[in-house]
């Protein structure tokens, strides 16, 4: 180890670092580190780290399988409020190659230089004997039924994938890692409605990426799951009806019961003030004959992945989440709205602009935002921070029976132009 | 927070023991991150040891 010079410890001495590469064939089964220090006059000291470290053995894979309904691969090891930035969810019993530990998350080997961190909360680990996880990909079968457009993918196992909706041209585009082609042929029968163009490159020997265009400019949601060993992606259509009349709309309260959210000098909760627009939103919603799911309707906690739970099953069209902003500066004041995904930007976009239009200054439109409920691909959502509870005037504004009812209207508002964004006028018509 | 400091002041006034003049070689030694990791060929271990200055220190029996 060497001992750091004080200018690069803040003036600290006696501060050692060491590197260690591990090489082929180096054993250590999970135990502490041991350390020794030897001073000038001989005198030895030994010490163990707190943390226990393991190298693995590359002849004997680790393979573990993703539970539960919400597993899901991180970018990194990250962690902020909002949790490490998401790849994005998997299906379970999907099979993963851990190639590593850190703290509470497993390093996964998708492909050759791609990785990827999965929670171990996330996985169960499958008896050791098994090889790496691969498949070759069979001919692919295109179809639509009554509800949606599938895109089906023979594999021999549950590979991991990785997708994105890219605009202009709207297209999806799903890497499934350790797939190498014998996608002889690609069948498209009746009843398509959603899918363009399907095809798919090979990127990297272990990489198949499916490339399904989309034929409506705005991307109403999808889905990514197996059925047995078969890769199957179900692609929404725009609702047939461009109206909020008839749609089935998600309004998400946030915070709830004990998780009180941001609280204002004067008193006033986050979660009283989500859960008051919420119903007036709902109240306005139904006016114009939507259907209205409400992750909640009373002051109870319901829990983020719960709530993803809940609207995965009930499968709604649209999902706006409402929260209440809070800062340390008390100056900050202003209206804000989130996206993950830019195929959902359009709609973050819209009630960014009506709840300007109640003249609330702007704090900004956000994308790529890592919070649980903006996560889900199956339907449009967005994420609107009403306002500053920790500043005075908005408070003010929140608490106002008045202001409610409008920015309540704002988001229906927000959902109109939306609507129209994709290209009938009888939604934005209301 | 009081009571600890008195007492620290009353244990530094008691006669210098043995115990109390050599401070520790080693006060911390760890990994870094400072988590439990599992590694393969190829990946570095990071250590990080905090002690008396100008000593040697080594880890995994190695330098
Ligand atoms: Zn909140």
């Amino acid at each position: 180890m060497t001992e750091m010079p004080p200018t690069l410890t803040n003036g600290q001495l006696g501060i050692y670092q060491g590197t260690y590469v591990v090489q082929p064939g180096d054993t250590l089964p999970d135990r502490p580190i041991a350390f020794e220090l030897l001073t000038p006059d001989s005198m030895l000291t030994v010490a163990f780290s707190q943390n226990k470290v393991r190298f693995l053995n590359q002849n004997a894979p680790q393979l573990a399988v993703t539970k539960g309904p919400l597993a899901y691969l991180n970018y990194g090891l990250g962690e902020d409020r909002l949790g490490g930035a998401k790849m994005g969810y998997l299906d379970s019993l999907v099979v993963l190659h851990i190639t590593g530990k850190v703290g509470n998350q497993y390093r996964v080997r998708l492909a050759e230089n791609q990785t990827a961190w999965v929670p171990e909360n996330n996985v169960r680990f499958l008896p050791p004997g098994g090889f790496a996880p691969a498949s070759l990909t069979g001919s692919w079968i295109v179809q639509g039924d009554s509800l949606y457009d599938y895109v089906r993918v023979p594999l021999t196992e549950r590979l991991p994938y990785r997708s994105q909706v890219l605009t202009e041209p709207s297209r999806l585009v799903i890497d499934v890692f350790g797939a190498t082609s014998n996608t002889n042929w690609i069948t498209q029968r009746a009843g398509l409605q959603a899918l363009g163009d399907v095809h798919y490159e090979q990127v990297q020997p272990d990489v198949f990426r499916l490339v399904l265009h989309l034929r409506h400019r705005q991307s109403w949601g999808y889905g990514i799951g197996y059925q047995n060993n078969v890769l199957t992606v179900r692609v929404k259509r725009p609702p047939a009806k461009m109206s909020l009349r008839g749609l089935t709309v998600a309004v998400d309260a946030g915070h709830g019961g004990p998780n009180t959210g941001a609280v204002g000098a004067s008193g006033a909760r986050e979660k009283d003030l989500t859960l008051a627009i919420a119903q007036r939103l709902q109240r306005a919603l139904e006016r114009k004959g939507a259907r209205v799911l409400m992750t909640r309707d009373a002051d109870v906690s319901v829990d983020n992945g719960d709530r993803i739970l809940r609207l995965r099953q009930s499968n709604p069209d649209l999902l706006v989440s409402i929260h209440v902003n809070s800062s340390g500066n008390k100056a900050v004041r202003g209206t804000s709205t989130y996206y993950r995904y830019v195929a959902f930007r359009p709609l973050s976009t819209a009630l960014y602009t009506e709840m300007l239009a109640t003249g609330l200054p702007g704090f900004g439109n956000v994308g790529s935002f890592n919070f649980g409920l903006n996560g889900p691909t199956e339907y449009p959502n967005a994420l609107v921070e009403t306002a500053f509870v920790s500043n005075p005037e908005d408070e003010r504004l929140l608490t106002s029976p008045d202001f409610q009812q409008q920015m309540a209207e704002s988001m229906v508002r927000g959902w109109q132009i939306f609507c129209g964004l994709v290209g009938s006028p009888v939604c934005a018509a209301g | 927070m009081f009571v600890s400091k008195l007492l620290l002041r009353l244990f530094l006034l008691l006669p210098v023991t043995a115990a109390l003049a050599q401070a520790p070689l080693i006060e911390t030694a760890e990994t870094v991150p400072a988590a439990d990791q599992w590694l393969q060929p190829g990946d570095r271990l990071q250590v990080r040891l905090k002690g008396q200055p100008g000593a040697t220190a080594t880890f995994l029996g190695a330098n």
